[in-house]
């Protein structure tokens, strides 16, 4: 498979903290990729690097064999970045706030309509469609995030935890509608922790740690035909045995 | 653990955590200064202004002391006047925390969150206040007033030391109630902004207030400034003469019972020995400790409520389902106009963008006022230009008030040219509205425009105000960006807010008078080749508009560059932004 998306030696450094040290990925069209690491392992940063959000301290990021940094237009106008709650304009409805995403994407007005009904059926957002975003719940608001998105279809998806704080139920109708956009040739790329969730989504997975990249492949790959999250403890490490807190106790010794 | 456990559900007062909390601020000031050497300067800057003023005040004190006869009219008109200024300080304070700087420090949410008891935040954020340097300056400023003026009366018991430690005692009282007041007032706005109709009602007491305010303070600078300076400059001139302040006094007689001022008061009280005198002070301290006790009752009610309200009840699900609404224009299909929409959308939903519409209609309300005690309503004309000149400055900021929000345009593409144009479009449309409002209500007041001519030039001038402004707005507003309250709190001002917020509207106006130096180099030039008065201002006025409108596509275009080149340190100010207001 071509590469979506590229990253050579990309770094990224604070002061004298390497959050990103020189990793170099290639993210396949069409799959599923999965970024795991342990808090503070350096992906959000590397998401942050490929999105044109954050100016990297060296290294390359192509996307479709484009450089992302030298075309950070076109670039743009390919990826869809899932907005963080707090980065859409919640006094604006749910469906305002679609069209406002895709209006300022500088799509047809008629279609930007339409796009955003089919994206409230889709993730369920009918009845809310009028309410501002402010009132939504938190699992309503990642929904909504995803669907700002998505609404100029694009080519490659970026999802930082996209999971996280969202109830069963709408996580697996965001999950069926990702697996939908990756069969129909649109790339997703998503950081997480859920070792269960990457598992079960993700047909590739890149294991970081430490601003490196310790595993990188299909999953079967990093697997090596041991369990997922077994395999993640051993390349990450720092698992020891269960502390004792002599003073945490439930309050059998009242 | 388990004392602990039991302390925080119990509530009980904890000097210990109030301390803690105290130190918490501290902790925030320095954490803000430490981030920014911006507001490291301004921290300086307050702080040099604060020890100026406990100076300025200690030495103008004694020596206005000196001058004082000690007579009993003279004590009197002293201990009225103190009550009365200091009355009228508290209110601006206030009124100044409610409309424009909110409410400063840490957060009751996040400590009661955090499971400090309601009692202890509420005496916590009492305490900060007051340990503040502009805290700790005023009250050694009001010390110094009420020691040495207090001094020249005094005999008896309260003679020598006595007395400076009965006004150390009175001063901590006074600044002690006027922080515990304009804490409760602003708890209590953030409960009462939630309902619409109380806000409105509010809202228009709140515009009396000012009004009035402004009014009283104009009146009495000027009086007192003659006042101080004829006593400092003549230390024996007749008391009659240089202290009479007319109904100011009267009003400050009724001012220094009531407990906003009567600890003020209660010094000069005491140093004369009769029984209206001890009658005073026995109900000072009193009606002094029921409002207090009635205060912290109130504080901590509407702390409560604010507390566990949750979101904005009035927006959320009892509002009428809204449609696409100005989405749904045909006229909305670009990002340009998207950005308008989205614009004014939020205008209508966002309490903080609202505030700055009531300012043009409020000046036209206090040179209203003004014209109709003084009887002369020509003043009234001036809310012309002020208009204008109020509505340049309403998108400064911008950015900071959409918030990490705004990260959603870099998501989208936007180029910073077409937003900075879109939001000065939108801008523009707003100013030159209120414009016309503003200019119905001067020209239907019988007796305010003197000649037509006058007010056309009045208003090109606002006009060149209001698209100069709206010009450098997008240049000034890309590299100085200062902490706003949250929409959800928007009475809450953010660490670090209050001085940028009085710094960069003052470079925005200096800029905004280099702007209107083309229009004055032609009035000196066509001055200079003897043409008369009104060729001259009329040219000065068509040069002025051209230029404006030449700032305006130039400051737009220079703004969206700018916000280009910045746009990812802009992003990461805004999220240390969200930082402070959580």
């Amino acid at each position: 498979m071509a590469s979506a998306l590229s990253l050579q030696n990309l770094t990224k450094i604070y002061g004298k903290k390497v959050a990103v040290n020189g990793i170099s990925l290639d993210i396949p069209a069409g799959s599923f990729y999965g970024l795991v690491g342990p808090n503070g392992a350096g992906k959000t940063t590397t998401l942050q690097m490929c999105t044109g959000m954050l100016l990297p301290t060296n290294g390359s990021v192509s996307l479709f064999d484009d450089d992302v940094w030298a075309n950070l237009d076109s670039a743009r106008a390919r990826m869809g970045v899932m907005p963080q709650a707090d980065e859409i304009f919640d006094r604006l409805t749910g469906q305002q706030l679609l069209v406002y995403a895709g209006l300022l994407r500088g799509m047809d007005k008629t279609e930007v309509t339409r796009r955003a009904q089919d994206l409230l059926n889709a993730f369920d957002l009918t009845e809310a469609a009028k309410k501002l975003v402010s009132d939504y719940s938190t699992g309503m608001k990642k929904k909504i995030c995803l669907a700002s998105a998505m609404i100029h279809s694009p080519r490659i998806l970026f999802l930082d935890e996209p999971f996280e704080a969202v109830d069963p139920v709408s996580s697996a109708n965001l999950k069926d509608i990702l697996k939908e956009y990756v069969s129909t040739g649109g790339t997703v790329v998503i950081s997480s922790h859920v070792m269960s969730l990457v598992e079960k989504m993700c047909s590739h997975v890149a294991v970081i740690a430490n601003g490196n990249v310790r595993a990188a492949g299909t999953l079967e790959e990093v697997a090596a035909g041991s369990d997922l999250e077994n395999r993640f403890l051993d390349l990450v490490g720092g698992r020891h045995d269960a502390a004792r807190l002599d003073w945490l106790q439930g309050g059998d010794n009242e | 653990m388990k004392n602990t456990l039991q302390t925080f559900s119990a509530g009980r007062l904890n000097v210990r955590e109030i301390w803690s909390i105290v130190k918490l601020r501290w902790a925030l000031t320095i954490s803000t200064i430490n981030k920014s050497a911006f507001q490291a300067i301004l921290f300086v800057l307050g702080c040099i202004w604060s020890v100026a003023l406990v100076v300025g005040v200690w030495v103008g004190s004694f020596f206005l002391a000196r001058g004082i006869e000690p007579t009993d009219s003279e004590l009197s008109q002293i201990t009225s006047v103190i009550a009365g200024i200091w009355t009228l300080g508290v209110v601006f304070v206030v009124l100044g925390q409610l409309v424009a700087f909110g409410q400063g420090g840490v957060s009751a949410r996040q400590l009661y969150r955090s499971g400090v008891p309601r009692a202890n935040i509420r005496w916590s954020l009492i305490v900060s206040q007051m340990l503040t340097p502009s805290g700790v300056a005023i009250y050694l400023s009001l010390l110094a007033v009420l020691g040495f003026l207090s001094q020249r009366f005094v005999n008896g018991i309260f003679a020598g030391i006595g007395i400076w430690i009965i006004c150390a005692i009175c001063a901590a009282l006074t600044i002690f109630f006027a922080a515990a007041l304009s804490q409760t007032i602003a708890t209590l706005a953030m409960v009462i902004i939630r309902n619409k109709s109380a806000r409105n009602a509010v809202t228009v007491v709140f515009v009396f207030a000012i009004i009035i305010l402004s009014q009283s303070s104009s009146f009495i600078g000027g009086y007192m400034g003659s006042q101080v300076g004829d006593r400092i400059d003549n230390p024996g001139a007749n008391s009659v003469q240089t202290m009479n302040f007319g109904w100011f006094g009267t009003v400050g007689v009724f001012l220094s019972w009531l407990p906003i001022a009567n600890m003020v008061a209660l010094p000069f009280k005491l140093v004369v020995a009769n029984s209206m005198s001890a009658l005073f002070v026995v109900i000072s301290i009193v009606v002094f400790a029921a409002t207090v006790a009635l205060l912290m009752w109130c504080f901590d009610w509407a702390m409560h409520r604010d507390i566990v309200a949750g979101p904005n009840i009035e927006e959320t699900s009892t509002a009428k389902p809204r449609g696409l609404g100005i989405f749904n224009s045909a006229s909305v299909r670009s990002p340009f106009s998207a950005i308008i929409a989205r614009m004014a959308t939020s205008w209508v939903r966002d309490v903080r963008y609202s505030m700055s519409l009531i300012l043009p209609v409020l000046f036209v309300a206090i040179f209203a006022f003004q014209g109709f005690t003084t009887g002369d309503m020509h003043v009234m004309i001036a809310a012309v230009p002020l208009s204008g000149y109020f509505m340049c400055l309403m998108g400064l900021n911008m950015l900071a008030y959409d918030g990490t929000a705004f990260i959603m345009h870099t998501y989208s593409g936007v180029k910073g040219r077409v937003d900075w144009f879109a939001r000065s479009t939108f801008q523009l449309f707003v100013a030159l509205v209120m414009q016309i409002l503003v200019n119905v209500i001067v020209l239907a007041v019988p007796g305010v425009v003197p000649q037509m001519d006058i007010f056309w030039a009045l208003t090109v001038l606002s006009v060149c105000f209001i698209l100069g402004g709206i010009g450098l707005t997008p240049v000034l507003s890309s590299l100085l960006l200062y902490p706003v309250p949250s929409a959800d709190q928007p009475i809450r001002s953010p660490q670090g807010r209050t001085g940028v917020q009085m710094f960069v509207p003052l470079i925005q106006m200096i800029s905004i008078f280099v702007l209107f130096i083309p229009g004055a180099l032609t009035v000196w030039i066509c001055m200079a080749t003897g043409n008369s008065v009104r060729m001259v201002i009329t040219t000065a006025l068509i040069v002025q508009l051209i230029v404006s409108v030449l700032y305006f596509i130039g400051g737009n275009m220079l703004g969206g560059y700018i916000l280009d080149k910045r746009r990812l340190k802009i992003h990461t100010t805004l999220r240390e932004f969200a930082q402070l207001m959580r």
